[in-house]
């Protein structure tokens, strides 16, 4: 059963994660000094450090997370495919935690895997004339794990019903909150994935919390 | 008997506006169940609260022995669902949605759906988005029915078809019926529909229940009767049984169920010089009930369903 609701959350995905997919291989090139098409590929930065091409992958990432989690949710809510789903005999929670976990999985496909393949590139040597050491790729991976909470909050707001779109978007707005908060920790793993989690803990309770107690219409 | 839907005073509220009120509903195991109502009735609410996918502000509804907020998932498994409007999947092939919903269910019939599949001539490669509203009707009964479910809810499921499918797609449902035990529950705006294929008829009139009966005695039993009077005509007491009036100058038209001796004594105690019951079709019959004007105040609306 499971697997069947996993293949059809990766088909619906699929169109959305490969145009973020591709925008981001684009900037690896690019900040890996391949030309290819109009812009030109970054010269001198030092990667991770100083890199505008990371700057723009955060925010495509953060740009994928908010889009994925309100595309699960809005489309079906839009085309009335929600009754259709919840009468599978399934528990809610379960279909909702499948969409979830697909829904973080392919993030962090879009997201995370280009930004590895960078940091394998960076980390080889010979292939950019500046130092590399894979602690200067932490806050790079410390900012990426606060991001899902992005794509939690779009869900939750592309799930809520609301009268109108100012308030359907109030979730997503405390996301970005957190965001902030989460960010205006001290540096530290410990610290930053202990809140983090426990922020993205506290969302999803109330993503199966409104999942079973709103109308589906 | 065994019911296979219990409704105990289902209430809901969108706002301040009352879209059920208070339905109170048993339908039997094997019962075929037409729920008739205008658009805005709130049949599609209460089916939805049926359902699980509304949320009644009060009441119970129970469904093949199973409250509705408690439904384990293998009684949900044993019934079928087609919400209104047939939603399914547009990006999916009909292949694609038939081996996306098959891998819920234990129980797969794939004989019977490729024998509706076949007969209305729907391609296994065809979009779900291609298909017409009738083709995709047909596919979503295909793939509500080959679990073989006990329960069959249908939300207004001939919306949007056109009269020749409509008239197809009802035949399959005929054929479906007709399996033993099955209990079908189906709402519709269509008169002609329920007449074809209930054997019990409810009419939902602003979330009120009105009607509960044999489709059979709903159509016998309601009466026009037309009081004529020496001057204007009067206002009729309320009364059991009398649904609506009109004045018309001298005459006074009343829609009454089960017209007998109370209303014509009645109808004496207040001087009228000539009382007129006339019968009344199916199609009457709901017009009565249904329509917006005239219809009456609820001080002289029938306690209860009335046959």
């Amino acid at each position: 059963m499971l697997r069947t609701l996993v293949w059809k959350e990766l088909r619906e995905l699929l169109p959305l994660a490969l145009v973020a997919l591709l925008v981001q291989v684009y900037l690896v090139c690019l900040a890996a000094g391949v030309k290819l098409g109009p812009f030109e590929p970054s010269s001198g930065a030092i990667p991770f450090v100083d890199d505008t091409m990371v700057q723009w992958m955060v925010i495509v990432s953060s740009l994928a997370a908010i889009g994925l989690g309100l595309w699960q949710t809005m489309r079906e809510s839009g085309r009335g495919t929600f009754l259709f789903l919840l009468h599978r005999p399934l528990p809610r929670a379960t279909i909702f935690a499948a969409k979830l976990l697909v829904g973080v999985a392919m993030w962090l496909a879009i997201s995370m895997l280009p930004m590895v393949c960078y940091a394998l590139w960076a980390a080889t040597p010979g292939t950019h004339a500046s130092p590399f050491e894979w602690s200067m790729t932490g806050s790079t991976w410390q900012i990426g794990a606060r991001l899902p909470v992005l794509y939690l909050a779009a869900f939750l707001s592309g799930l809520r019903p609301a009268r109108w779109y100012g308030s359907r978007l109030f979730p997503l707005l405390g996301g970005l909150l957190a965001l902030v908060v989460l960010s205006a920790l001290p540096a530290g793993w410990s610290i930053v994935l202990l809140a983090t989690l426990a922020i993205d803990a506290a969302v999803v309770l109330v993503i199966l919390d409104v999942a079973s107690a709103r109308d589906f219409s | 008997m065994n019911d296979a839907i219990v409704s105990e005073r289902l209430t809901k509220h969108y706002g301040r506006r009352r879209v059920v009120d208070n339905v109170s509903l048993r339908i039997p195991a094997g019962c075929v169940y037409g729920l008739l109502g205008r658009n805005g009735a709130g049949k599609s609410t209460w089916i939805k609260m049926l359902m699980g996918m509304a949320w009644p502000d009060s009441g119970r509804r129970v469904l093949l022995g199973d409250d509705t907020r408690e439904l384990r998932t293998a009684t949900r498994a044993r019934i079928a669902y087609l919400a209104e409007g047939h939603p399914l999947y547009r990006w999916m092939t009909v292949r694609e949605a038939v081996r996306f919903t098959r891998g819920f269910y234990d129980r797969w019939n794939d004989n019977f759906l490729a024998s509706i599949l076949d007969r209305f001539d729907i391609s296994r490669k065809a979009k779900i988005a291609r298909l017409s509203n009738g083709q995709r009707a047909q596919v979503s009964l295909a793939l509500a029915l080959a679990p073989d479910p006990e329960l069959l809810i249908l939300d207004d499921p001939t919306l949007g078809i056109d009269t020749v499918v409509r008239r197809e797609f009802l035949e399959s449902m005929i054929q479906l019926i007709h399996k033993s035990g099955r209990t079908v529950l189906f709402s519709s705006h269509i008169l002609a529909d329920v007449e074809r294929v209930a054997d019990r008829v409810g009419i939902m009139v602003d979330g009120v229940l009105r009607v509960d009966c044999p489709t059979e005695h709903f159509k016998n039993s309601l009466r026009r009767v037309v009081l004529e009077f020496a001057g204007r005509a009067p206002r009729f007491p309320g009364c059991p049984g009398l649904v609506s009036q009109r004045q018309l100058g001298d005459k006074l038209e009343l829609i009454v169920v089960d017209y007998g001796e109370q209303h014509a004594a009645l109808a004496e105690s207040l001087g009228a010089i000539h009382v007129e019951a006339l019968e009344m079709n199916l199609e009457d019959a709901f017009i009565a009930y249904t329509r917006g004007q005239s219809r009456p105040l609820s001080s002289l609306e029938p306690e209860a369903a009335p046959c």
